[in-house]
């Protein structure tokens, strides 16, 4: 459980330190798109003006949430577990299907999504795609880009995982 | 080979009791599985390219789950705030010369509440802590405070706006679309949250009666219950003042949706709003207040989504494995018309809520079984809340529902976990009674 190395702490530290103040930050994204979405509406339905890169703002904002959040949201323990059995197992049970299945399922899904998006997203940079709305953003390609935010985060967590070997 | 998708199906229940988290669980096991079939020629790997498509238009640019954050933070809110508790402390007061009013309140409040948070979880917990052990003390039977608190808490799934239905709102119109792909004579009507949320409210209303008619006969000729009859009744102002703001809230958010003034997407942004503006006048807002309800918000929406993205990675692997064919085998093989298979559909969820929450049946199921029951002529909206009234009652159903787990673990050593699912037994019996009605007579749906 504890790692001897020095380095090995120090990194390990700084990475949870890394993700952790990552989540902290981009949590705060959460009241600046309510109110994102208040000036839209109020634009709208009182002057009449429909704010059509705004709403996609909103659109970017709220993928990078989710797919930002998902490193530190795994670093937490809180993505939902069917914990009927998994509940009442054994520390030793906990900790070895978390490390098997790390290395089985979650590192293959980031490198599956990782691989394919990378595609995608270099296509999208190349001809710089942008809305295809009247009045909307010219960033699409960023928007799409976030996608590597969920495989890049959890491999960071992986890795942190893997280090200071505590799966659960 | 048809049975090859069912072989994923299999083998992703058993990975699931594993007890990795479901969204992983979902995705990594398909990936696996795609990626053996693939040297059998059973896979074509080109399907791949798919994902990262499905994840950007399927869900980072979907107006509609962006409702589902929103929603989220509103109920953080008026939960961290501690609004709900005073609510409930009032409508207690507000009750105390009726017979069994603390149990009246907690029903009216649980509906109240349900409606702002919708996650079954957070309800169980938050009412279980703060009124449980208050029903007990003033002489209310152990059984039946245990059973009252558990399906009040599930209210949620139920009665708009809840995130239960905005999701199931997104997975119906694109289950509908597919439909009316392959059967081009459909009408050409589509689904959204705003009709789900308008037809959940006669099924809600009726259970909450449903749920009070029980309480208030229950408890008609309970000599245990204190009486406060001789104690002078509270300040009525304040009880008003407490319940005002959440309930006008709550209203304004339904009501600009049905309105038809704002998509339920606008809403959940105005109710976000609003209940910041409501803790704000309670002076509970800063700095810290604002972190945590963020920081409960980001990861409760991150958590949804990645079992959005898991189980969309699913599909399209089990699609790929060809299992749509296999889906309509099944319902081939069903005799009888469209409601046995109604019938058969609706056991299978009920069975499946004991071990999948409401998102991955949403994400999992419904899309594969909700298209060839479309086309045999069902209406989407009836479909879809009959799906949440049978989840609802899922999650009550001893010994695996979800509400009595989040229960027992708030829940005194004294209360037993046999008086619990005693409790819970009539109040299934009313969602049963209800789910009947419903789909006797569908023009209880708006």
């Amino acid at each position: 459980m504890y790692s001897n190395e020095y380095m090995n702490t120090y990194s390990m530290l700084k990475m949870e330190k890394i993700i952790n103040s990552l989540g902290t930050f981009i949590s705060l994204m959460i009241p600046i798109m309510t109110l994102l979405m208040i000036v839209i509406i109020v634009a709208r339905y009182f002057f009449g003006v429909g704010l059509t890169g705004l709403q996609e703002l909103v659109m970017y904002v709220h993928a990078f949430i989710f797919l930002g959040c998902s490193g530190y949201v795994h670093q937490k323990d809180e993505h939902v577990r069917v914990d009927i059995f998994y509940r009442g197992a054994s520390y030793k049970y906990k900790n070895t299907v978390n490390m098997i299945l790390s290395l089985l399922f979650l590192i293959p899904i980031c490198l599956v999504i990782g691989y394919f998006s990378i595609e995608q997203i270099s296509i999208a940079w190349q001809s710089k795609e942008g809305s295809t709305e009247a009045g909307g953003l010219k960033f699409v390609y960023i928007h799409k880009t976030l996608i590597l935010l969920f495989p890049i985060t959890l491999l960071i967590t992986i890795i942190h995982k893997f280090m200071s070997r505590k799966w659960s | 080979m048809e049975l090859i998708p069912l072989i994923l199906l299999i083998m992703i229940c058993i990975a699931l009791l594993m007890g990795y988290p479901v969204a992983f669980t979902l995705a990594g096991l398909s990936i696996l599985f795609a990626l053996i079939c693939i040297p059998f020629g059973i896979f074509d790997p080109t399907i791949f390219k798919s994902i990262p498509i499905r994840i950007y238009f399927g869900i980072m640019n979907n107006m509609t789950l962006l409702a589902v954050p929103l929603f989220i933070f509103m109920g953080t809110i008026l939960e961290k705030s501690g609004i709900a508790a005073k609510m409930l402390e009032n409508m207690a007061d507000a009750f105390k010369n009726t017979k069994g009013g603390l149990s009246i309140s907690i029903i009216i409040v649980g509906a109240l509440l349900a409606a702002s948070t919708g996650i079954v979880g957070a309800t169980v917990v938050t009412m279980g802590l703060m009124s449980l052990p208050i029903l007990i003390n003033q002489g209310y039977e152990k059984s039946f405070s245990t059973g009252l608190v558990a399906s009040t808490g599930t209210l949620g799934q139920i009665i708009p706006p809840s995130i239960a239905l905005v999701l199931l709102g997104d997975v119906m119109s694109n289950a509908y679309q597919a439909a009316k792909y392959s059967t081009p004579s459909m009408s050409s009507q589509t689904v959204t949250v705003g009709d789900l949320f308008i037809g959940a409210i006669v099924p809600g209303i009726m259970i909450c009666v449903g749920y009070l008619i029980y309480a208030i006969y229950k408890n008609k000729n309970n000599v245990h219950l204190k009486d406060y009859s001789n104690e002078k009744l509270i300040n009525k102002i304040e009880i008003i003042k407490t319940l005002a703001l959440p309930v006008i809230l709550i209203f304004s958010v339904l009501g600009s949706i049905f309105a038809g003034i704002a998509t339920p997407t606008e809403a959940s942004a105005i109710g976000a709003f609003g209940a910041l503006i409501i803790a704000l006048i309670n002076r509970k807002v800063s700095i810290k207040f604002l972190m945590e309800t963020s920081e409960k918000t980001a990861v409760v929406s991150t958590m949804i989504f990645a079992i959005l993205i898991g189980a969309s990675i699913f599909s399209l692997i089990f699609r790929g494995v060809g299992g749509d064919e296999l889906i309509n085998l099944i319902f081939s093989v069903i005799p009888g018309g469209s409601y046995t298979a109604l019938f058969f559909v609706l056991l299978i969820i009920f069975l499946l809520g004991f071990i999948l929450d409401f998102i991955e049946i949403c994400y999992v199921i419904v899309p594969l079984v909700a298209p060839p029951l479309l086309m045999m002529g069902l209406d989407p909206v009836w479909l879809a809340i009959l799906f949440a009234i049978i989840l609802q009652t899922s999650f009550l159903t001893p010994p695996f529902g979800f509400s009595l787990f989040y229960l027992r673990g708030v829940a005194d050593e004294s209360i037993k976990t046999a008086d619990i699912y005693k409790g819970v037994v009539p109040f299934i019996i009313i969602q049963l009674c209800i789910l009947f009605l419903v789909i006797i007579f569908p023009g209880l749906i708006l």
